[in-house]
């Protein structure tokens, strides 16, 4: 196996150093003699409409890679080969200029404002950049800088509100948590949804690594989130399928183009940025503080029945007076609304990264070093993360030139928190009785024999104090993202570029079920605890990537441009791992501590082959077509059928060009189709294995297994057809971006059942197909802008509409998540006609007058099954407003999101436990339903309110179902550049800024009522939108200080 | 350039050629048995435990031992567990309880036909592919006892011709094709050769499957006599030609292992005392014997002594021929 791989990696390196050395060849030399000349110097200025000198622009010696940019002063040198050079002068917001340089040695060049950024460059699949008004689909770029000084410290999180068509959704799951990105709708069923990250042109592995689920569990984390975003430049979003479909089958969920800073032209520079925030914890709890603990109308009595009610608030009416407690402490029986303020703590994050670089005609180095120290708001858990990034380009010689990232990345999250309806969680103490203040449940523990002080009727519901000073969860990796690549212009209208990307990331986990933990207590054999996991895990990903461009004009009104490539990637994951129970002596979390242990070892490789193509044609630079092609081959496929093709046609007009309408300075259609297609998910299931099962009687038996290889299935396909209008008024000022989109998946892989007649139980079917439709809206606007003030605003909407067309062979529901509280009684699901995912929960059981049928016990009956919405909105946006005034910068962001629903734990929990507001009704009288009993007589049955809130929350679960939409206040940001003045003394001291910033504020306007809208335990697909006993919500002040030193 | 073009095209190609020939390879899970590692051999016991659970325990006694009314149940206070399966009615279990035998039976049949092909594929193990063909055609006969039609043509192959959903055949035709298979692969075991090396039932011991082939092929031949006489006829002379089990020695039979998670679901099922008053021999039944003489009636049906205390507890009854009761639940 590793003669091979090793052997094939041997053969694609060839592949590509043949590429390279190639050039060396004589047969180039002679063919080229012709226009080899000596090179020469010329110097120059550029300057702008009024003859001010442009600091930063960029000249190019067209067909190259060779260039400069103007110093300070506006000046710049260049080495150009030959009279017949063609220099091009470009600066953002100025229109290009192109310069035949001829005899010259000084060229000064004035540009002109363009009219709203018509040369605008926008980086599309692979890395290449393209004219902005050449490109036929929808492609949004963001700055990092909006996501660094009011930071996530998941980078995807900081993308909210932001991108028309995505979806963004965090884990409530404390520290290294997971972001949920989700562009145009739900991608697919079965293919998790997140779009493809690349980074600096090359893949980057984002695999989410494990979720709570409805018995608990913690937020494993995902892949992006491992990025420092003080080294991110910006974050290009490819959101519809011809933008992502030179991706090939990684392209179905959207790709993510990340690009990393670089260091400036000019002079050595080094930056420091110090970043700290503070979480608060936020309530944002609205229970009934008029009852207190206990049960039908009574305060508790006893010790014992104080333990029985510390999480039921159906007792008397709060009155100040004593109670003896659970711990046999006398307190007041009166109201305790901090519970949530007592027990977290203001998380602090601090970020320090200092960065050096220096750019120079024939290359440029960024290196930066950052440490980035998280308390959680849960005492005792925090992330430390430091990364180094290394970013460097050189021209070898004039054709040949080399970069280089290298992003490494140490990140050690101490006690991952667990989430959802399981042991181990701290976030229990939400559920306390109106009356219970939290801190009487510390230190949780015995400190003699160091065992829990369980505090409620459920040992399984782990003491809040025990698990915060007892609990271990530590989840480390270190990773290195890297990458090589090499570029050799042949001529000036040939290049070829060899690519290599390496991603290895080691995680280690060791978590532990503390001693003296409840539940774990046991008698035979005698111990306690559990040692989880303790593992060892290493993924890596490798991309080979060659390939040659070429730009030819062939006619001076029609443009070629065309795109050869191969890539080879290679992806293997091991893992390691060790568990063990119970421990038999105290504190020593160790395997050899154990009295039964398991060891597990998990292996998986596999390659894909692909090759790519992209043509450009364009017609004086108004009517572009584009056409792409990819050809992947998957070793995880069957022999007979491995293979996917996925080619795309994207067209645009700038109709502006042809026909001058006033005030519109810019008018441009697109329009586009692909056909793309999901990955295959696992390795090794193209045939049966067989294993050996326990002897009997010592004959050693056999087994193999009971789901169908998959032999011949190959991944969904997805077709989407975009269209899509600019415009843009008043020489920019006003700006419009509109996208129109229908796509549909086909022949998504699903599970099947098969009757044990068939020689297996279970299999996979093609029969899967799910439709998004929906429309993009961008709106930018200046509405002032004079020399000293400023204001740009943007809008966004999103409205999508998702649809799942079919599921299995019977278009039977596809249950995907649940909660502890309701079970299967109110689950998400894929069910066909509906968008996905779905929720589903029992209604009320009405007669055939819509009455609500009761039981002898006077409580609503179960009625029938039924749809109550999706979890994903349908229509979401963000309302960006950027103030400049002098030194100051003023920006917020406002987002909004409906059309979605919650299934709610936390609202199963609050009638089941007497704290919703809700339950208030019918305290002192009992509850009479309106409506009849199974004889269709009106009900009279009185139900003593305790029965009847428990009741309709376990027979009528879609009182679990509650609306999502939400205005939230997400970003301020008020930053001040310190007057050049007063640095002009400082000897060090180029440029401060100092920017006050807050996140995720304030909701302006929110449906649910107890809990944060946003937040959910699940890291996954599965859990979207499902809710409950997760941290609280968080929200984020700080200050962001921002040095340049000369 | 043209020529370079030619030659990195050329080459971009054959990346695609030469870096997927090791596909096949590089896809299989280095730490699971694929097909040239396993042993077939391995599969016989497993077929032969799984054979044995379609048989044995609660599976076949909750319900079929009702259905032909060989016992009836009292279905009184707690006592439901055995429903009123004698009566034909449903109860909650009903469906799971044929699903076990269905799925045992059938689980049997795979690992056995499984075992066959494999051991077909790798040659020299005639008698293990000929064994497993046995095993396969006993385990399908059960499923047709119990069922009826069932999937039999188009059934197990899965793997190899893609169906899914088998079709039924008629019960008469599965026991006249399951015969003509019992003949060729019965006739085919060759005591020379090397047996199976992990028999539960007989230890490799290759005559001894012989035995039981035409054992089971009288068995079978059984079923047809109403429907088919002549070809019941043949096959039952065929069996005693070759050869049934000539004493006790010659009986299959399997060992429980408790330690190793092979449980003893007969046991199971008959030391549960409360099912000693939850169900009766019917009156079928008894009525049957009586009228017959049989005496088997004294070895397996006595009166317990008055109460319930006594009607809970494994203690010895009366066990005398005339005093055996029919079971007091009036059948209608």
């Amino acid at each position: 196996m590793k003669r091979s791989l090793s052997k094939t990696s041997l053969l694609v390196l060839t592949c590509l150093g043949m590429w390279l050395s190639g050039a060396e060849t004589p047969t180039y030399g002679r063919e080229n003699s012709a226009t080899m000349s000596i090179d020469r110097q010329i110097t120059g200025k550029v300057t702008d409409e009024k003859g001010e000198p442009l600091a930063g622009a960029t000249v190019s010696i067209k067909g190259t890679t060779q260039g400069s940019i103007t110093g300070a002063d506006g000046n710049f040198t260049l080495s150009i080969p030959n009279d017949q050079a063609v220099i091009i002068v470009s600066y953002v917001g100025y229109n290009k200029k192109e310069v035949t340089v001829g005899t010259q040695t000084v060229l000064n060049v004035s540009l002109a404002p363009n009219d709203g950024n018509l040369q605008e460059v926008v980086v599309t699949a692979l890395g290449v950049s393209k004219e902005a008004r050449t490109v036929g689909y929808a492609v949004s770029t963001i700055n990092a800088e909006v996501m660094t000084k009011a930071r996530e410290t998941n980078l995807g999180n900081s993308l909210a509100g932001r991108v028309a068509g995505l979806s963004v959704r965090g884990t409530n799951g404390g520290p290294g948590g997971t972001s949920k990105l989700l562009l145009r709708g739900m991608p697919s069923m079965n293919s998790g949804g997140a779009p493809l990250i690349i980074i600096n042109g090359v893949p980057m592995d984002n695999t989410q690594r494990g979720s709570a689920g409805e018995w608990g569990g913690a937020d494993g984390g995902d892949g992006l989130g491992n990025l420092n975003p003080d080294d991110i430049e910006n974050m290009t979003v490819l959101k519809g399928q011809s933008a992502s479909a030179l991706y090939g089958a990684r392209a179905s969920n959207g790709v993510i183009l990340v690009t990393t800073k670089k260091g400036r032209k000019g002079e050595f520079s080094v930056d420091y940025n110090l970043n700290y925030a503070m979480d608060t914890p936020m309530n944002l709890t609205d229970f009934q503080y008029e009852y207190g603990q206990g049960q039908y109308g009574s305060k508790p009595t006893s010790i014992a029945d104080a333990q029985q009610s510390t999480r039921l608030s159906w007792g008397a009416k709060l009155d100040g007076s004593m109670m003896t407690q659970f711990d046999g402490n006398q307190y007041a029986y009166s109201a305790q609304k901090n519970n949530i303020k007592n027990f977290y703590r203001t998380g602090a994050s601090t970020t320090n990264t200092v960065s050096i670089g220096q750019g120079g005609e024939n290359g440029s180095f960024r290196l930066s070093l950052s440490n980035l120290d998280n308390k959680s708001i849960l005492p005792n858990s925090g992330l430390n993360r430091k990364t180094i990034n290394l970013t460097a380009d050189q021209n070898i010689t004039k054709k040949f030139s080399v970069s280089v990232m290298a992003n490494y990345i140490n990140e050690r999250v101490h006690n991952k928190p667990q989430l959802s309806d399981g042991p181990l969680n701290a976030n229990n103490g939400m559920f306390l009785a109106t009356n219970v203040d939290e801190r009487i449940l510390a230190p949780g523990y015995n400190p003699t024999t160091g065992e829990e002080i369980v505090f409620s009727d459920d040992s399984y519901v782990t003491n809040p104090y025990f698990v915060t000073s007892k609990y271990v969860n530590n989840v480390t990796r270190q990773r290195l993202i890297s990458m090589l690549s090499t570029k050799y212009q042949f001529a000036d209208w040939i290049y070829a570029q060899a690519r290599i990307g390496y991603d290895n990331a080691n995680d280690q986990i060791f978590k532990v079920t503390p001693w003296g933990t409840a539940y774990s207590i046991k008698s035979d054999p005698v111990g306690q605890g559990a040692l989880d996991e303790q593992s060892v895990a290493r993924t890596t990903e490798m991309n080979i990537d060659g390939l040659i461009g070429i730009n030819k004009n062939i006619t001076e009104d029609l443009s070629f441009n065309a795109l050869l490539g191969a890539n080879l990637r290679k992806n293997n994951y091991d893992k390691q791992s060790i568990s063990g129970s119970p421990f038999v002596l105290r504190d020593l979390y160790s395997w050899r501590n154990v009295v039964n242990y398991n060891r597990d070892y998990n292996y998986t490789a596999s390659e894909v082959v692909s090759s790519y193509y992209s043509f450009d044609l364009g017609y004086k630079n108004f009517l572009n077509l584009t056409t792409t092609g990819r050809y992947d081959s998957f070793s995880k496929l069957a022999p007979n059928a491995f293979s996917v093709f996925t080619p795309s046609v994207s067209g645009s007009f700038v109709f502006s060009d042809l026909v001058k309408v006033n005030k519109l300075s810019f008018g441009k259609l697109r329009a586009s189709y692909a056909v793309t297609s999901g990955e295959p998910l696992e390795a090794y299931k193209t045939r049966v294995y067989y294993s050996v099962g326990n002897s009997l009687n010592g004959i050693a038996t056999g087994n193999f297994g009971t789901g169908l290889p998959n032999l011949g299935l190959k991944p969904f396909t997805k077709s989407e057809l975009e269209i899509g209008l600019e415009l843009k008024f008043f020489s920019g000022r006003l700006g419009l971006d509109a996208s129109y989109y229908t796509q549909k998946t086909n022949h998504e892989i699903m599970n099947a059942n098969y009757s044990f007649a068939a020689g297996y139980t279970s299999g996979l079917v093609a029969t899967g197909s799910t439709q998004n439709q929906g429309l993009e809206l961008q709106l930018n606007g200046t509405p002032v802008k004079t020399s000293n003030f400023t204001w740009n605003t943007s809008i966004n909407l999103t409205s999508v509409k998702n649809k799942i067309l079919s599921t299995d062979e019977n278009n039977n529901p596809v249950v995907l998540g649940k909660n502890r509280a309701t079970l299967d009684n109110a689950t998400t699901a894929f069910i066909p006609g509906y968008s996905g995912p779905q929720i589903r929960a029992y209604d009320y059981k009405y007669d055939a007058n819509g009455q609500i049928v009761v039981d002898a016990a006077g409580i609503p009956v179960r009625g029938d099954l039924k749809t109550w919405g999706t979890v994903l909105p349908t229509l979401f946006g963000g309302w960006n407003n950027d103030f400049s005034f002098h030194n100051f910068n003023l920006a917020f962001l406002i987002d909004y999101n409906y059309g979605n629903k919650i299934l709610s734990a936390t609202e199963y929990a609050t009638y089941f436990r007497g704290l919703n507001k809700a339950t208030l009704v019918g305290r002192e009288t009992g509850v009479i339903t309106t409506g009849v009993t199974a004889d269709g007589a009106a009900s009279t049955t009185k139900t003593p309110v305790q029965d009847y809130y428990r009741g309709l929350a376990n027979n009528i679960t879609r009182t679990s179902v509650i609306d999502g939409d939400f205005i939230k206040l997400r970003q301020v940001t008020l930053g001040y550049n310190l007057p050049a003045k007063l640095l002009q003394g400082l000897p060090l001291i180029k440029a401060v800024n100092v920017s006050l910033v807050g996140r995720n504020l304030l909701y302006l306007m929110k449906k649910a009522k107890n809990i944060d809208p946003e937040s959910s335990f699940g890291a996954n697909l599965n859990y979207y939108g499902i809710e409950g006993t997760g941290l609280p919500s968080a929200r984020t002040y700080g200050v962001n200080l921002n040095i340049k030193f000369k | 350039m043209k020529k370079r073009l030619i030659l990195l095209s050329i080459l971009a190609g054959s990346l695609q050629f030469s870096c997927t020939d090791k596909f096949d390879e590089l896809n299989t899970d280095p730490n699971q048995a694929s097909e040239a590692i396993f042993n077939p051999n391995l599969l016989l016991p497993s077929a032969q435990w799984k054979y044995v659970e379609s048989i044995s325990g609660y599976n076949p006694m909750l319900f079929q031992s009702m259905w032909i009314q060989a016992y009836a149940s009292t279905s009184t206070g707690g006592a439901n567990y055995y429903t009123n399966g004698d009566k034909y009615v449903l109860s909650n279990n009903t469906y799971s309880y044929l699903d076990r035998v269905w799925n045992n039976a059938y689980n049997a049949a795979s690992f056995a036909y499984e075992m066959g092909q494999l051991a077909k594929r790798k040659g020299s193990m005639s008698n293990l592919e000929n064994i497993g063909t046995i095993m396969q055609i006993q385990s399908l006969a059960t499923a047709a006892d119990v069922f009826g039609d069932i999937p039999y043509k188009e059934a197990l192959q899965g793997k190899t011709t893609g169906i899914t959903r088998p079709a039924y055949d008629t019960q008469q035709s599965v026991y006249q094709d399951l015969l003509t298979r019992l003949e060729a692969a019965t006739v085919a075991l060759n005591t020379s050769q090397t047996g199976p090396t992990n028999d539960a039932f007989y230890g490799g011991d290759v005559a001894k499957w012989k035995r039981y082939g035409y054992s089971l092929m009288l068995k079978l031949a059984m079923r047809l006599t109403k429907v088919d006489p002549t070809t019941a006829k043949t096959y039952a002379e065929k069996a005693a030609a070759g050869g049934t089990f000539t004493s006790v020695s010659d009986d299959a039979y399997l060992k429980a292992d408790l330690t190793n998670g092979y449980t003893n679901a007969n046991a199971s099922a008959l030391a549960t005392a409360a099912d000693l008053y939850q169900l009766r021999w019917s009156k079928t039944m008894i009525d049957y014997l009586k009228a017959n003489s049989d005496p088997r009636l004294t070895k397996i049906a006595e009166v317990p002594a008055a109460g319930l205390q006594a009607n809970q507890a494994a203690t010895a009854g009366d066990s005398t021929f005339a005093n055996q009761l029919v079971c007091l639940t009036v059948t209608t």
